[in-house]
């Protein structure tokens, strides 16, 4: 299964591109996505969780076709499917 | 400053002015009440043109570098005003003034040059018809380096609806209060100042300074603000669908990452600025490097400027919307209602109500860059087409007619910012009932816009969960704008930056009523607690709104237009949505203690509110509630 990830302000400077085509195993969640990628870099890891407990900071958003996951009904366990785009940003709002 | 007349009168400030409405937009407030009669031409010498700054103003109290101009809108027929950061604000108060009340008209152009205790009118035959960097370029040629200029440019002078007031770039842009400084033969205000700031605890205010300073200095949104400056918002409202897309007809475009703040600062951005006493520094120098609209030093077009000119046009050339945005702020006009205007224009054209006759020849149609520089140009000089569209998109559209009211996108005259409110509902009521016509940032909503979950608890408490968060929910978004609004007049009394300081007032409630009650007593010794700071926030608006009354505003004009209302969002998370107003105004009105028929204010509450005597005068007009 393929997803598209944005990134925008700090993990798109960690990242080093605006998006990209993630390749994950069929049935992964929206959590089994952010793990894949923390797991490539500790920055990002230290950027997008808190330190206890493994959940996203509170000034981190994570949108699933626009939907952040708070919203979705089974908010991080949410199963992604082919093409979905997830956005992931921190610190961005008032406008 | 009797214009007119050439007459300086020097007043102390009262007691029972600070203590009831602080500064700022409180300043404005009250006095456009109180000399401004109803119905008054916003052209006629009559008006009242005030340039106001707060207690904090001059301090180095973080994000309070601002100063407010208002004035009897123009452009709205009502209450006006428009803040500016920079240095103005700061220097004002070293002159040892806290506001400078405009009247009448000067028989040839002038300007006002402040200089400590002395106040003179002086000649502006050098400066009149300069752009806005000029005039401050010269006047600090003429007066020193240290001055600072507020000024309008060539479109204030041509009477455009919607001109503002510039300094260091920097906009006062709303209202049409640029065009009251034209209509006025002001140019600019000059200021220098070198006196000490009086300080009723200075070692207190500055110990609690700094820890404010540490707060702002470790927030995530602050450091956000620092790097990307307001444009940072383009992708993440696009990918929410709240972003304006050709005249609101959709809230997303694929092109939005080729304009959002990342791009920018990649491959344009060459420093950061602040103003006085700012540690967001979001305003970011650009370099446009190559090409037809090659600049070396042009300012950053905010997120609404990245709207109102390239988006809500189809335009999606960085370079052109670059360039778009020096135009206005040399002219001196307002990014929001030019873009907003011409995009109406090009909906109107596309769909055969404007044609070429109409225009003078010229073709609309969306992404056209030519035309949308030529516009700005003709809209500045009030040129043939132009000259139309320099009264904004309601009075242009009741000349057009055919039809063409319906695409205007405004509330009460003035063209509505970048939210679309079908993505956010919030938005949508705080566009209907913000004093100064279609706005955003006079309850400036933001616990919705991504979800901001701890905030609401922290702030409003659990129970407000998890509906006030979900921004397509109208549950708890009347309290939610309510409270905004009063929050934001607050912090326009303070001339506390709502945009790039918004995250500690707005969102975390860091710097909330207590801390600024006690930066307040620190600074002047007015002893006012939080609920006081409350009841000055919910005063204000209520004083705004029995201005507006007396212009004969009621709930009929607390509206939104029908794209909003009945035409669903067509795609991304709002699909389906439309604003369920009269739902959360009927909601509104009553958190407000107003008539929920006519949105008129009961004597009750304007006498709760210390404001007796404007309730004698709504009763005197017939405009209490019966």
């Amino acid at each position: 299964m393929k997803v598209n990830v944005v990134y925008l302000t700090t993990f798109r400077e960690i990242v080093g591109r605006r998006s990209e085509t993630v390749e994950l195993p069929d049935g992964s969640t929206l959590m089994d996505l952010l793990e894949t990628l923390a797991e490539r870099s500790q920055k990002f890891r230290k950027e997008l969780f808190n330190p206890e407990g493994g959940e996203i900071r509170s000034y981190n958003k994570v949108a699933l076709n626009g939907i952040y996951a708070e919203y979705l009904n089974e908010k991080f366990a949410t199963k992604l499917r082919e093409g979905d785009k997830i956005l992931i940003a921190q610190g961005v709002s008032g406008g | 400053m009797d214009l007119g007349r050439e007459k300086t009168v020097s007043q102390p400030l009262s007691s029972d002015m600070a203590k009831k409405f602080l500064g700022g937009n409180g300043f404005v407030t009250k006095i456009l009440w109180d000399e401004v009669k109803p119905g008054l031409d916003p052209f006629d010498p009559e008006n009242r043109l005030i340039f106001a700054i707060g207690p904090l103003s001059g301090t180095g109290w973080p994000q309070a570098g601002r100063f407010e101009v208002g004035a009897k809108s123009p452009l709205t027929g009502i209450y006006g005003d428009a803040s500016c950061c920079g240095h103005w604000a700061s220097e004002l108060k070293f002159a040892g003034y806290d506001a400078i009340v405009f009247q009448g008209r000067a028989s040839k152009p002038v300007y006002l040059w402040v200089d400590d205790d002395k106040v003179e009118l002086k000649d502006a035959k050098d400066v009149w018809g300069k752009t806005t960097s000029e005039t401050e370029k010269i006047l600090r040629e003429q007066h020193g380096k240290d001055v600072q200029v507020a000024s309008c440019g060539p479109a204030g002078e041509n009477l455009v609806r919607f001109a503002g007031i510039l300094h260091q770039r920097r906009a006062a842009a709303r209202s049409g209060i640029g065009a009251v400084m034209g209509s006025k033969k002001l140019k600019a205000v000059a200021v220098h100042g070198s006196k000490d700031v009086a300080l009723a605890d200075p070692e207190g205010f500055y110990k609690f300074s700094r820890e404010i300073i540490e707060l702002y200095k470790r927030d995530k949104f602050i450091e956000s603000r620092a790097k990307y400056g307001t444009p940072i918002l383009v992708e993440l409202m696009n990918e929410i669908a709240r972003w304006p897309v050709k005249n609101f007809q959709t809230g997303y475009t694929p092109h939005a990452k080729e304009i959002g703040g990342e791009r920018i600062r990649e491959e344009y951005r060459i420093k950061d600025r602040a103003s006085f006493g700012c540690w967001a520094r979001c305003e970011k120098p650009l370099m446009v490097k190559q090409g037809p609209y090659r600049r070396i030093y042009a300012k950053q077009p905010e997120y609404e400027s990245l709207s109102a000119l390239g988006a809500r046009n189809w335009i999606h050339n960085l370079d052109v919307i670059i360039y778009a945005n020096e135009l206005c702020d040399e002219y001196g006009m307002d990014t929001i209602s030019t873009g907003g205007t011409i995009s109406w224009a090009i909906e109107c054209y596309e769909k055969g109500i404007i044609t070429k006759e109409d225009t003078g020849g010229l073709i609309l149609s969306w992404g056209n860059t030519e035309t949308l520089i030529e516009l700005i140009n003709k809209i500045a000089k009030r040129e043939g087409f132009g000259n139309l569209l320099a009264e904004g998109s309601l009075r242009a559209s009741k000349k057009i007619g055919k039809g063409s009211e319906k695409y205007v996108m405004h509330v009460k005259g003035m063209e509505i910012a970048a939210q679309d409110g079908r993505a956010q509902k919030s938005m949508g009521l705080a566009h209907a009932t913000s004093s100064r016509g279609a706005d955003h940032l006079k309850a400036f909503p933001l616990l919705d816009e991504v979800v901001m979950n701890e905030y609401i608890v922290a702030r409003y408490g659990r129970e407000y969960l998890p509906e006030m968060a979900n921004r397509l929910d109208i549950k708890h978004k009347p309290f939610e704008v309510k409270d905004g609004e009063e929050l934001c007049a607050l912090c326009d009394s303070l001339l506390l930056c709502k945009s790039a300081g918004t995250s500690l007032p707005l969102f975390t409630g860091a710097v909330y009523y207590p801390e600024m009650a006690k930066a307040v007593k620190l600074a002047t010794g007015m002893n006012i607690d939080a609920s006081g700071m409350r009841t000055i926030g919910e005063r204000i608006v209520n004083l705004q709104r029995a201005f507006n009354i007396r212009e004969g505003i009621s709930r009929k004009d607390d509206t939104l237009p029908s794209r909003f209302t009945e035409e669903p969002a067509p795609e991304g998370p709002p699909k389906g949505h439309v604003v369920e107003l009269e739902q959360l105004l009927d909601e509104y009105y009553k958190l407000r203690g107003w008539d929920k028929e006519t949105g008129l204010i009961p004597r009750k509450k304007l006498e709760a509110l210390d404001l007796k005597d404007v309730a004698d005068s709504l009763e005197a007009m017939g405009k209490l509630p019966r």
